[in-house]
């Protein structure tokens, strides 16, 4: 647009200066110019006039600068010196939910038979305006693949798109609409003729439509969801039963959900390390739509899980869990009785210590810590002849399983509170005031009255459980390797225990919800944009010449005097 | 701005009432410009005879010299050295130069001024002729006397500007009568005039007029300063007067240096007929037009309120 003011501002000037103006004057004084040479019609004015300071020089100049003002305004404000051409932004599901079989396809194709309309609808729609067009594909993250394109790029590009063994996530969505919305409609100030502002954004997924989409006014939102509804069963959890001591996989609980309706009876086969078949796992139903398995690895390795029947969704017909051999914690022990330690199976190798064992409390920093006390004695020795409890606290972990009557005959020695250092809580008192169990949260510390005393007797079982019970929330915390990994951008594609268990993938039986349509391309809304200022200068020129012409023909015209 | 019907006079009526004619001994002729002017007295000594004009009174009328003396319509009045009467003509310019530039026409000012002089001389009972300079067609001139001839100002001037503005024709027809020695004759023009052909002999009509203690004022009505600016520097096709018979398109290239020019021949056009008037007797007053456009009942106002001429014409009178 800007070319074509500057063309035929260029043809003005040169049809200006190619003709000779001669303004004609009526002057009194005419007879005085008698004697001057006249100049040859043909030669072309090329110097600059002295105009007569008056006002319709006033309003040439006005007019002029009316003129250069819309041209510069519209040179710099580009967004506003056109009409405001619609941008869509594409965007297609390429997660593993859109392998799902539905329809006799699979949702990836009825995505891109999706988009296909959508783009017809947009090429109906644009009334000879030009449209430029944004695509990108999103799973976990969002891959921008055409920018200020034209719909030929984006078919082509839609044409190659396949999904990914990724799961969905909508934040990124969420964060893009916003940002949309705060640009409005106009390309960012200094963006060049390959912007394209976003005025509407088309999403082709099989996740339904979410509710905040609805209270997006601008960008214009087309959700289009292409999911239908279709039966599947698969894999929706796999979780270790650990040895709180010593981390090992102690069981593998499986669930197994089915969305929709039954595909028949379902199988679970394990294969264990070795490749032969640990067993078909009896399921057992936990609901309507849920069956749960739990078996037991006997050998560390890679165990593969598989469902048959399948369903439409493949990427939760198997499974693969890598279970690791149950390691020896090392332990900073500290104590001088070390029998516990050969009996937990434990190495001492304090520089690698998961946990510390002492008698004392100390600022070291370092692993959690197990302060034992003195000891709960021989029986008949060194007690007290038994304590009541002043105050205990009842849902800590370290007084799980444990009996309090018992505690109260035991005649614990406690220690007393202001022994303990800032952060310990008591958990179990003594009328006394000494404190018998402690616990901190950070650092990490418990306290116990001593170790276990190994006897069959109460003594030997609260002292058991209480030492068991604080060294279970100790280790809560230690690292532990898991199961199994879930894919993710950086490394999109399974492998050994590196699974395409992404929640909500596998559930096929949700309702379809699309919401928006392509319309007139109208942006709409509340959108940001500014009106353009070059028209109304330009218009304001266009008066200001017109009142300019009226005038200079008014006074041009010849006076004649009334006889 | 037009100029017929003549707009009304930019000068209220109330502050010409306070102007009055000044009459001066003889013996203060130098100081009112060497012209001899009558003062009112007791003495009823027979002075000349005159033309009659209209509110003369009748008894004045000598019937005997009118017949042997007087032309066939004329009659003659005798006039007395205890008159104080003031003879003032006033001729105007009418032709097309002097209806330029068109937003403040020199006509238009002459017009005015010849209204309010007019008008204070009415009052003050004197004879006052309005006279058409050029033009050979109509009646050019109209006399007037005293307060009944306050309301046939407008018309008549009305009428002499009618005249065909083509017409450059001088036309000092019958207007000797009108200035008797110690008269005042107040010519108005811009002095663009044909040098070859009528400009020599008004020159020599003034020159003569000097003669007889006849006090003459010359007013240039000078539009150039405007004009200039208004031509500006360019390519022009210049029109006006005096370019009628010349080829349709006059096309000019206007420089400083053309205006320059033509701003020294005017000069040069004007000082050579001053040097043909001149006989010391005469007063040049000079009205400048501004360089833009300006509102012409505030030019009028200011060049009626200080022309140096005008205020030793007439005196104002105390309220």
């Amino acid at each position: 647009m800007i070319w074509f003011f500057i063309i035929l501002l260029g043809v003005m000037v040169a049809l200006h200066m190619a003709r000779p103006r001669f303004e004609r004057r009526v002057v009194s004084g005419a007879r005085f110019f008698l004697h001057l040479p006249r100049v040859r019609e043909n030669r072309s004015r090329l110097r600059w006039g002295r105009p007569p300071v008056s006002l319709l020089f006033f309003l040439r100049v006005s007019v002029m600068a009316l003129f250069l003002g819309a041209l510069v305004i519209g040179a710099f404000r580009f967004s506003g010196g056109e009409e405001v051409r619609p941008g869509v932004w594409l965007l297609v599901d390429t997660s593993a939910g859109m392998t799902v079989k539905q329809e006799g396809g699979t949702r990836m194709e009825a995505a891109r038979k999706a988009a296909g309309d959508v783009l017809d609808e947009i090429r109906d729609a644009r009334r000879g305006r030009r449209v430029c067009f944004n695509l990108s594909a999103f799973d976990m993250e969002r891959r921008d693949l055409v920018t200020a394109g034209d719909i030929h790029a984006v078919q082509r590009a839609l044409a190659q798109l396949k999904p990914r063994p990724l799961g969905t996530d909508l934040s990124g969505l969420r964060r893009l609409v916003k940002r949309l919305a705060q640009q409005g409609d106009m390309a960012p100030a200094g963006a060049g003729k390959n912007s394209c502002p976003i005025t509407h954004v088309a999403v082709i997924s099989e996740t339904p439509a979410p509710d905040w989409v609805l209270e997006v006014d601008f960008p214009r939102i087309i959700w289009k969801d292409i999911s239908r509804k279709v039966s599947n069963t698969g894999f929706t959890a796999l979780r270790a039963v650990r040895n709180p001591l010593t981390g090992s996989v102690a069981e593998v609980a499986v669930e197994i959900t089915r969305f929709g309706s039954p595909v028949g009876k379902v199988n679970l086969e394990i294969t264990r390390p070795r490749e032969s078949p640990v067993l078909q796992a009896p399921l057992q139903a936990a609901g309507e739509t849920i069956l749960k398995a739990v078996f037991r690895p006997s050998e560390p390795g890679l165990y593969r899980l598989r469902l048959s029947p399948g369903g439409a969704y493949a990427y939760d017909d198997t499974a693969t869990i890598r279970v690791e051999e149950a390691t020896v914690i090392p332990v900073d022990w500290r104590l001088p009785d070390r029998a516990w330690l050969s009996r937990l199976g434990w190495k001492h190798e304090p520089e690698n210590a998961l946990l510390r064992i002492t008698s004392g409390f100390d600022s070291e920093p370092g692993p959690p810590v197990l302060v034992v006390g003195g000891g709960y004695g021989t029986a008949g020795k060194h007690r007290d002849g038994g304590k009541e409890i002043r105050d205990f606290v009842e849902d800590s972990p370290l007084l799980a399983d444990v009996s309090l009557d018992v505690a109260e005959s035991l005649g614990i020695r406690g220690l007393p509170a202001d022994d303990f250092p800032a952060g310990f809580t008591p958990l179990l008192r003594g009328m006394d005031g000494g404190v018998w169990l402690a616990s901190c949260e950070e650092p990490l510390a418990a306290y116990v009255p001593g170790l276990p005393t190994g006897g069959e007797d109460a003594a030997g079982r609260f002292s058991a459980t209480v030492f068991f019970n604080a060294l279970r929330w100790l280790l809560k915390t230690r690292p532990l390797p898991p199961l199994y990994t879930l894919t993710a951008p950086h490394e999109p594609e399974p492998s050994e225990n590196r699974i395409v268990l992404h929640p909500g993938e596998g559930n096929t039986w949700r309702e379809p919800r699309s919401v928006g349509e392509v319309g007139n391309l109208e942006s709409g809304g509340t959108a940001r944009s500014d009106a353009p200022q070059w028209p109304l200068l330009l218009a304001a020129a266009l008066v200001v010449f017109l009142i300019e012409r009226l005038l200079s023909t008014a006074s041009n015209t010849p006076r004649r005097q009334r006889q | 701005m037009e100029i017929q019907p003549l707009p009304p006079l930019p000068v209220s009526h109330a502050l010409l009432e306070q102007y009055r004619v000044r009459t001066r001994p003889h013996k203060q002729a130098a100081l009112v410009g060497g012209h001899r002017m009558r003062r009112k007295g007791q003495s009823l000594e027979f002075y000349e005879y005159r033309p009659y004009l209209p509110g003369d009174d009748v008894r004045h009328v000598d019937w005997r010299a009118s017949t042997r003396f007087g032309g066939q319509d004329d009659l003659l009045v005798k006039s007395f050295h205890a008159e104080e009467h003031m003879s003032l003509a006033v001729s105007i310019d009418t032709r097309e130069t002097m209806r330029l530039p068109h937003f403040m026409p020199k006509l238009l000012t002459a017009l005015w001024l010849a209204e309010a002089i007019t008008r204070i001389a009415l009052r003050s009972d004197d004879y006052v002729v309005l006279h058409r300079l050029f033009g050979s067609g109509g009646n050019a001139l109209v006399p007037l006397k005293g307060t009944s001839g306050l309301p046939r100002i407008r018309p008549a001037l009305n009428r002499l500007a009618s005249a065909t503005i083509q017409d450059e024709t001088l036309n000092l027809n019958g207007l000797d009568r009108y200035l008797p020695p110690t008269s005042v004759w107040l010519i108005i023009t811009d002095f663009y005039f044909d040098m070859e052909h009528q400009a020599r002999k008004l020159a020599n009509r003034i020159a003569h007029a000097q003669d007889g203690w006849r006090w003459v004022i010359l007013l240039d009505l000078d539009a150039w300063p405007f004009e200039k600016n208004y031509l500006g520097t360019g390519s022009r096709r210049i029109e006006g007067p005096g370019t009628e018979t010349e080829e349709q398109d006059r096309l000019l290239n206007i420089t400083d240096l053309t205006l320059k020019d033509i701003e020294t021949r005017i000069q040069t056009h004007k000082q050579q007929f001053h040097q043909w008037v001149t006989r010391g007797a005469y007063d040049h007053d000079h009205w400048q037009w501004p360089t833009s456009e300006t509102n012409p009942k505030n030019f009028f106002r200011h060049h009626f309120g200080t022309d140096r001429t005008l205020q030793r014409m007439f005196m104002r009178g105390s309220a």
